[in-house]
């Protein structure tokens, strides 16, 4: 078998034994450079590109649906993975506040958080109407977790500060009715 | 040097100065593959469409996965091994909703943030499986429980109908709380 130094070409075309195209390495229609990898019926599987808005590896299931995807643009990298309809619902990236991992119902909405911003690690879990139900960071004063009620009103706190570590049950209007160890 | 319009075949290969297979893209029985190579020939990145879905790997030295996004039928995952092939992390989307799983050397899932039906849950895990401390926000309000080792809650704070710390005994009972 012969090596050649270079082959040049718009596009590679892999086929396979029925001379049916699997994969092809070139530029595409719409602009960005890449391979793509395909299922047996002709629809994309993998598609691993370069384009004006970034480069990233898109993986799809069956129907066509992007399904997760990889990839760097202007808000940083990322990674998001995505339910049958296309719906992303989990994303972990990279973003100019900080690392961030969100966790998402079928609507969209984030429901549970983990970041990290220049105040320090939080995680956060929300309602369906996206209130803040449940909080947990590390801030400089000290950790500190807090359980809010329907409104997103801190109504329990668990902290460890500076001067004493304590626990504080709050009204509705964020006034003290139970405290300990004072 | 003219440059074709397309290029058609079974496999394409890349090789280095010394002949070395460093890349191919080639046909396998399953489908489709980019496969990269290091100096030793071992495949280090694959790239695939097989018929139980996409797939990229990324192998170490010795051939072990260590890092894995695949797409399958039960929904699109990421996977993180340790040097010995163990699954340590995964980021997963499956039917019931997504989750964040941590396990130890012997793959049990010590740590997971989840969502569900229920709501947003993160729960730690002892080295028996047993659920020791879980921030969880559901329909009823959120609460924080600490588990003994039979997994049984023996400490709640919680903000339902308004806050409430209370401790419990082994059967369950509260024994001491806080309001409510």
């Amino acid at each position: 078998m012969t090596t050649e130094k270079e082959i040049r070409a718009n596009r590679f075309t892999l086929v396979d034994e029925n001379d049916k195209p699997r994969a092809a390495l070139g530029v595409f229609k719409d602009g960005p450079g890449g391979l793509v990898l395909s299922y047996e019926k002709g629809n994309p599987g993998a598609l691993l590109a370069v384009g004006k808005a970034g480069s990233g590896l898109t993986l799809f299931y069956e129907n066509d649906t992007a399904r997760t995807r990889l990839a760097v643009d202007k808000d940083g990298p990322g990674l998001t993975l995505g339910d049958e309809n296309g719906q992303i619902r989990a994303s972990l990236g990279v973003e100019k506040a900080g690392p961030k991992l969100a966790l998402c119902d079928e609507n969209g909405q984030i429901r549970a958080r983990i970041h990290v911003i220049r105040e320090g690690p939080d995680l956060a879990q929300f309602d369906e109407k996206g209130k803040v139900r449940a909080g947990l960071r590390v801030i400089k004063e000290g950790p500190g977790l807090t359980l809010g009620n329907e409104n997103g009103r801190p109504r329990a706190a668990l902290v460890a500060g500076k001067d004493v570590p304590g626990l504080v049950l709050l009204d509705e209007n964020g006034k003290s009715i139970w405290s300990a160890p004072r | 040097m003219t440059t074709e319009k397309e290029i058609r075949a079974n496999c394409f290969t890349l090789v280095d100065d010394n002949g070395k297979t460093r890349a191919t893209l080639s046909m396998s029985n399953d489908g489709p593959k980019l496969s990269l190579f290091d100096e030793n020939g071992k495949a280090r990145v694959v790239l695939s469409t097989f018929k139980d879905g996409p797939a990229l790997s990324l192998l170490d030295e010795n051939g072990e996965i260590r890092g894995m996004l695949s797409v399958s039928e039960v929904g699109p995952v990421l996977g993180l091994h340790d040097e010995k092939g163990k699954r340590r992390a995964m980021l997963e989307v499956f039917e019931d909703g997504p989750g964040l799983l941590l396990s130890d050397e012997n793959e049990k899932v010590r740590a997971m943030l989840s969502l569900d039906k229920a709501g947003p849950k993160l729960a730690l895990h002892d080295a028996n499986g047993k659920i020791r401390a879980a921030l969880a926000v559901s329909k009823d309000g959120p609460r924080l429980v600490l588990g003994d080792e039979n997994g049984k809650p023996r400490s709640q704070l919680d903000v339902i109908e308004g806050p409430r710390l209370a401790f419990f005994d082994e059967k369950g009972k509260i024994i001491w709380s806080a309001l409510r």
